[in-house]
C-alpha cells in the first residue's frame, strides 16, 4: 500500500474556541483503502476531515499530500492541490441549484483548469456509471435525494482524485439509498484505488469499511 | 429566481444611479454648454471702443497694432457718420448715413451682396440703403454734405456685430482717414479684460475720459462664475448618488454573498481559490452595473429628448462609467468575505 495523505502532530483550535478540537493527532491514509473518522459529537470528525481536504490549517502539525508538506503553501497552492487531488462529498449533496446535472459533474473541473467541452465526456461517463445519465439535463431540484448524492459522487471523483473525502454521505439517505451510494462509494473507491475518508457515526458505514479511526 | 434577485437589485440600482447623476449633473453641463456657446458666439465677444472726444487716437496705424494682438480675432474702424444722398437726385432726395473704413478691409465687416468690393474713392451700399436711394443696381454715386463723391460699385449685407451698418453705406476714403469708433472681436470671452487693458494702453488717448470702452466682460465673468456653480453643483449631486448608491450596491452584494454561503463553501471545498472566488462575485456585479448603466444611459437620453435638454453625450458615459466603477468598488468588500468565509463553517456536520 502507498500512503497518499499523512498528517502528524494535529492540534486545531476554531477562532473562537477555547480548548482545542484536535490534539496531536496523527494518521496515514493509503490508496485504495476506506477509512472511517468516528467518535462522538464534537470530537471533531468533520475537522479532521476539512483539515486533510486543506480548508483548515492546523495550529501545529502537519498534513502531507502524496509526501508533499501543505503547511507553507499558499490558498492558491491549496485550492489546486484539493481541485487535482481530493474529492469532497458532504451530508447534503450540495448542487448548485442552477447548475443542470451534468454541470454539476463539471464543475470541479473548471476550477482544476480545464475546459468544459475537454472534460464533458468524462462527466458523462460517470453519470451512466452511477445510473443517473438520464437526469444529466435535469436541474438539481427536479431529482431524488438519492439521485442528488450519486450526482455528488459523480462530481467527487470528476477530476480523478486520488483522495475522496466524505462528511456523513448517507446521512440524509433513507437505508436504500445510504446502501446504494455507500456500495458506489466503496467500490469506486477500490476500483480507481483512491483513498476514501468517510467522517460518520453510522454503524452501517462503519462495518463497511477497512480502517476505523477513532477520535 | 431567488438567486437573481440581487442581481436585479444591482442592475436597478446602477440604473437608477446612472439617470439620477447623468440628469442632474447632465442637465447643468447641458445649461453650461449652451452659455458657453452663447458667450463664444462672436457678438459676445466684441469690445466697442469710441472716441468720444474727437482724440484721434483710432488711426489706421493703431487699427493695425490692434489686429496684431494675439487675442484678437478681427478689429474694424469706422469715421463719424456722414450723410449721404444718391448723387443722381441731389438733396432733395432721401439720405442714408456712410462711414469711411479706416484701417480695415470691408470683406471684414460686411459680406458683398452684388458688385464689387470698393476701391479708394468708391462706396458699396447695404440692399436696404440701395433700396432708400433709389438705387436698382449698385451702380451711380454718393454725394457728402462736403461734396465728396464717392462711385457706387456693390452692395452688401451686414451681420452681427456690425450689423448697425445695415442701414447706410461704406466708402474708403482716397486719404487716411481717423475713427471715430470700433469694434474689436476678441478669441473669446476670457480674453475681454486683458484686451481691454492692452488697448487702454495702446491708444493712450490724451485725455482718458475721451476713450469709451464697452464689452459684456462682467456678464461673461458673471456667466462663467454661475456656469462653474452650476457644474459644481452638478458634481456634488453626482457624488451623493454615487455613494449612496454604492453602498446600496455594497449591502446587496453582501446580503447575497451571506445568503450564498454554502454555494460559496461549497465552490472553495471543490478548489475555486479566493482570488477567483473574489473575481466571481465582483464580475457578476460588473455584469448587473453595466447592464444596469446602459439601461440608465437610455432613460436619460429618453428623459432629455422628452424635455429637450440632451446632456452631453460624453459626459453621460462618463457617468455611466463611474457608477459602474463605484459599484464594482463597493462589492469588493463583499467578494472579499466571501472568498476569507470559512467554509467549513457552513458545510460540516456535527
Amino acid at each position: 500500500m502507498t500512503s497518499v495523505l499523512s498528517v502528524s502532530g494535529l492540534r486545531f483550535t476554531y477562532p473562537r474556541g477555547r480548548e482545542p478540537v484536535l490534539v496531536d493527532v496523527s494518521a496515514e491514509f493509503d490508496a485504495g483503502e476506506t477509512v472511517a473518522l468516528t467518535g462522538p459529537s464534537g470530537r471533531g470528525k468533520s475537522t479532521l476531515l476539512y483539515l486533510l481536504g486543506l480548508l483548515l490549517t492546523p495550529d501545529e502539525g502537519e498534513v502531507e499530500v502524496h509526501g508533499r508538506p501543505t503547511s507553507t503553501l499558499n490558498d492558491a497552492q491549496r485550492s489546486t492541490m484539493r481541485a487535482r487531488h481530493m474529492g469532497f462529498v458532504f451530508q447534503d449533496a450540495e448542487l448548485d441549484p442552477a447548475r443542470t446535472v451534468l454541470d454539476s459533474v463539471v464543475e470541479p473541473a473548471l476550477y482544476a483548469g480545464h475546459r468544459r467541452r475537454d472534460v464533458i465526456a468524462r462527466a458523462g461517463e460517470l453519470l451512466g456509471a452511477f445510473g443517473v445519465e438520464a437526469r444529466a439535463d435535469h436541474l438539481p431540484g427536479q431529482i431524488s435525494g438519492g439521485q442528488a448524492q450519486r450526482v455528488a459522487l459523480c462530481r467527487a471523483l470528476m477530476n480523478r482524485p486520488t483522495i475522496l473525502l466524505a462528511d456523513e454521505p448517507t446521512g440524509n439517505l433513507d437505508r436504500t439509498n445510504a446502501e446504494n451510494v455507500l456500495d458506489r462509494l466503496v467500490g469506486a473507491a477500490k476500483h480507481e484505488s483512491v483513498a476514501l475518508i468517510i467522517a460518520t457515526h453510522d454503524p452501517f458505514v462503519i462495518s463497511r469499511v477497512d480502517r476505523v479511526v477513532e477520535l | 429566481m431567488a438567486a437573481r434577485v440581487p442581481t436585479i437589485l444591482i442592475l436597478l440600482a446602477a440604473a437608477a444611479m446612472t439617470f439620477a447623476a447623468a440628469a442632474t449633473s447632465g442637465r447643468g453641463a447641458a445649461l453650461q454648454e449652451q452659455l458657453e456657446q452663447r458667450l463664444e458666439d462672436a457678438g459676445a465677444r466684441v469690445i466697442a471702443v469710441t472716441d468720444q472726444g474727437s482724440d484721434g487716437f483710432l488711426t489706421p496705424e493703431a487699427v493695425s497694432v490692434i489686429a496684431d494682438l494675439s487675442s484678437v480675432d478681427t478689429v474694424a474702424a469706422v469715421t463719424k457718420a456722414s450723410t449721404v444722398t444718391n448723387a443722381a437726385l441731389g438733396w432733395g432726395g432721401p439720405t442714408v448715413s456712410a462711414w469711411g473704413l479706416v484701417g480695415t478691409s470691408p470683406d471684414d465687416v460686411v459680406t458683398l451682396r452684388a458688385g464689387r468690393w470698393p476701391e479708394p474713392g468708391e462706396a458699396i451700399v447695404s440692399a436696404t440703403s440701395g433700396a432708400t436711394l433709389r438705387m436698382e443696381s449698385p451702380s451711380g454715386a454718393l454725394v457728402t454734405r462736403d461734396n465728396h463723391t464717392y462711385a457706387v460699385v456693390g452692395t452688401y449685407d451686414a451681420a452681427a456685430p456690425f450689423d448697425w451698418l445695415r442701414d447706410g453705406a461704406i466708402y474708403v476714403s482716397a486719404t487716411p482717414g481717423v475713427g471715430e469708433q470700433a469694434r474689436v472681436i476678441v478669441d473669446d470671452v476670457g480674453q475681454l479684460g486683458p484686451t481691454e487693458r492692452g488697448l487702454r494702453r495702446l491708444l493712450a488717448p490724451t485725455d482718458p475720459a475721451n476713450l469709451g470702452l464697452s464689452s459684456p466682460r462682467d456678464l461673461a465673468e458673471t456667466s462663467h462664475l454661475v456656469g462653474g456653480d452650476v457644474r459644481l453643483a452638478g458634481y456634488e449631486t453626482t457624488l451623493i448618488v454615487l455613494l449612496v448608491g454604492a453602498l446600496f450596491v455594497g449591502a446587496v452584494a453582501l446580503a447575497d454573498v451571506l445568503i450564498r454561503q454554502r454555494d460559496l463553501g461549497r465552490r472553495r471545498a471543490l478548489g475555486i481559490t479566493r482570488f477567483d472566488l473574489m473575481s466571481l462575485i465582483v464580475l457578476r456585479a460588473a455584469l448587473s452595473t453595466t447592464a444596469g448603466a446602459v439601461l440608465g444611459i437610455v432613460a436619460v437620453t429618453a428623459f432629455g429628448m422628452a424635455t429637450e435638454t440632451i446632456a452631453p453625450l460624453g459626459h453621460t458615459a462618463a457617468t455611466a462609467t463611474l457608477v459602474v466603477v463605484a459599484a464594482l468598488v463597493a462589492t469588493v468588500p463583499a467578494g472579499m468575505v466571501a472568498a476569507h468565509r470559512d467554509p467549513v463553517a457552513v458545510l460540516r456536520t456535527a
